[in-house]
């Protein structure tokens, strides 16, 4: 492994995500954000100056990689020509933070490049820590799972999605990325109570904190939140942030932004927004679980 | 097979259908035909937008409207094979050279395919280019082993389309009139930027020989070249591509998972 050259990252900090257009004015300031979130199938290349340029990144600013492709939940062990890359591209970088979804996005060869949902059947539970654990062992550290953004309610399921999130960190050790925007959404399009599910999550294991925007499709009836990550926070997300966050301690907080990117000076404002529900939520009483 | 795998593959069925979910006895079983639209969308959606980053001049030949419905068209029967978008699309200049509309246009599979290479080059891996100095150091130069640098490739376009090109990188208004004309065009990628330079015929041919031949003595390329086009000729084929940086040593050259040469069939 080549040595660390990431900073630190302090458990309360909060990152944007990064994007090629913003990398510039970010290796010229000093530190624009506490830490930065890339997606891990965007920097796998061999060579060229997109490399050079995040290794440069890499020595001033924390990193979080987030991988969207190994299709953990899907019925195949992760593609191993994949999974080698991102261990490649974890050497490389020495993040703070690795994480992936409970998904699936790959299956009999063909990439479906979305996050598709996984059936909560003890079967999937099964093949998901199989797949955890290879991950695990092949990178040789802990791999944060992040809570889907769901639009189908699916009639095999046999298992709660919390319940679920529960036994996998049970039996993996692998931590939880809580989406509170994904809670929010899969909450409303599926008719979920959301107090009562954000309450049963293994909150010891919450290693990062996702906040994003989502939009609203009015065209079908009952209209969906669709998580596109294309416009700020939403009132309703900030309200969870502030009654759950406490609940979390030592997570860093990631503001998510992927369509209609802004300018980093409007991303870094949404960022300092999220310090200040935090700093707010410190001082209420926090909704811990039961 | 196990449950999951058959319930995925009925999922997944279901996303590559046109629009809703195939309508059997088992359907339901996926779950809300408008969740499962999203999720469709989302796919489709993903692919296009990933070959409009991919192929900007295409696009721009093409018009968004035409582009994105043969982009959305592509993407249904060639769903990616691997998760990383930048390598998505490999085969889509053979795509629109099937394509009954653009039987007039065909010109426009060579800006894709240029388009291609550029991209390809600029994610490959990296190595020190051949110098010329180093020719004239012993041992004997023809004994050296040189091959292609990997960020390097050659384009095979049935038009002359370097004008189109031209305007195209300049952002200006595309032309009409672009002829029939084989031409030989290598990208290759200098420090930060990816240079695409049309090349005469027999410094293709030399490139091509190294290409195929990995392993082999520069001077037993140099001679197979010379044969066809004299000595002369070869020599100058060598020292274009050694003036474009397209050259290295063997064993200078790292393995690279890039796909190989962009050619018209």
């Amino acid at each position: 492994m080549s040595p660390s050259l990431t900073p630190p990252l302090a458990p309360t900090a909060v990152g944007i995500g990064f994007k090629p257009q913003h990398a510039q004015a970010l290796l010229a300031a000093s530190r624009a954000a506490d830490f930065l979130e890339l997606h891990a199938e965007n920097h796998m290349a061999a060579g060229g100056p997109a490399r050079e340029e995040l290794l440069e990144l890499a020595k001033r600013y924390p990193l979080s990689v987030h991988g969207v492709g190994l299709s953990l939940g899907g019925a195949e062990r992760p593609d191993p020509a994949h999974l080698a890359r991102l261990v490649e591209l974890v050497n490389r970088l020495s993040p703070a933070l690795v994480s992936e979804h409970l998904a699936w996005s790959r299956l009999d060869g063909h990439c479906y490049n979305d996050l598709l949902p996984v059936p909560l059947t003890e079967e999937s539970l099964a093949l998901l820590v199989r797949n955890i654990d290879i991950v695990q062992q092949a990178l040789g550290r802990r791999l944060l799972i992040e809570n889907p953004s769901l639009y189908v309610t699916i009639p095999i399921n046999t298992l709660d999605e919390a319940d679920f999130l529960t036994e996998l960190v049970t039996r993996t050790g692998c931590g939880l990325l809580l989406d509170l925007n994904n809670a929010y959404i899969s909450a409303h399009n599926l008719g979920r109570d959301l107090d009562t599910y954000l309450a049963a999550l293994p909150w010891h294991a919450v290693g990062e904190m996702h906040l994003a925007g989502h939009s609203l499709d009015t065209a079908v009836e009952p209209p969906l939140r669709i998580d596109d990550h294309g416009s700020p926070v939403t009132e309703a997300v900030w309200s969870l942030y502030r009654r759950w966050a406490s609940a979390a301690p030592e997570a860093p907080t990631l503001i998510e932004w992927d369509t209609k990117v802004p300018t980093l000076e409007r991303w870094l404002a949404e960022a300092e927004l999220a310090r200040t529900h935090r700093a707010r939520a410190s001082r209420e009483p926090t909704r811990m679980p039961a | 097979m196990s449950a999951l795998a058959e319930w995925q593959r009925r999922f997944a069925a279901a996303l590559r259908a046109l629009d809703a979910a195939p309508g059997n006895d088992r359907a339901a079983e996926l779950g809300r035909p408008a969740g499962l639209d999203v999720y469709r969308n989302n796919v489709r959606q993903s692919l296009i937008e990933a070959l409009a980053s991919a192929f900007p001049h295409t696009r721009t030949l093409l018009g968004p409207r035409y582009f994105a419905a043969a982009a959305g068209d592509f993407a249904r029967d060639h769903l990616p094979e691997e998760p990383r978008l930048s390598r998505y699309g490999a085969g889509f200049a053979d795509f629109l050279d099937d394509l009954p509309p653009l039987a007039g246009h065909r010109y426009v599979s060579d800006v894709c395919r240029l388009e291609r290479a550029r991209l390809d080059v600029g994610h490959a891996v990296e190595a020190s280019a051949l110098d010329a100095a180093r020719l004239a150091e012993p041992p004997d130069p023809a004994r050296l082993c040189v091959t292609p640098r990997p960020a390097t490739r050659r384009v095979r376009c049935r038009f002359a389309v370097g004008a189109l090109w031209q305007r195209l990188e300049r952002g200006e208004a595309p032309v009409e009139s672009v002829v029939a004309g084989e031409e030989d065009w290598l990208a290759v990628r200098r420090g930060e930027r990816v240079l695409l330079t049309p090349v005469d015929a027999v410094t293709a041919s030399l490139y091509r020989r190294l290409r195929e031949h990995p392993g082999a003595h520069l001077g037993d390329a140099l001679a197979a070249v010379a044969e066809p086009h004299g000595e002369t000729a070869a020599g100058e084929a060598l020292g274009t591509l050694l003036g474009l940086g397209a050259l290295c040593e063997r064993h200078a050259a790292p393995s690279d998972d890039e796909p190989d040469e962009e050619t018209a069939p």
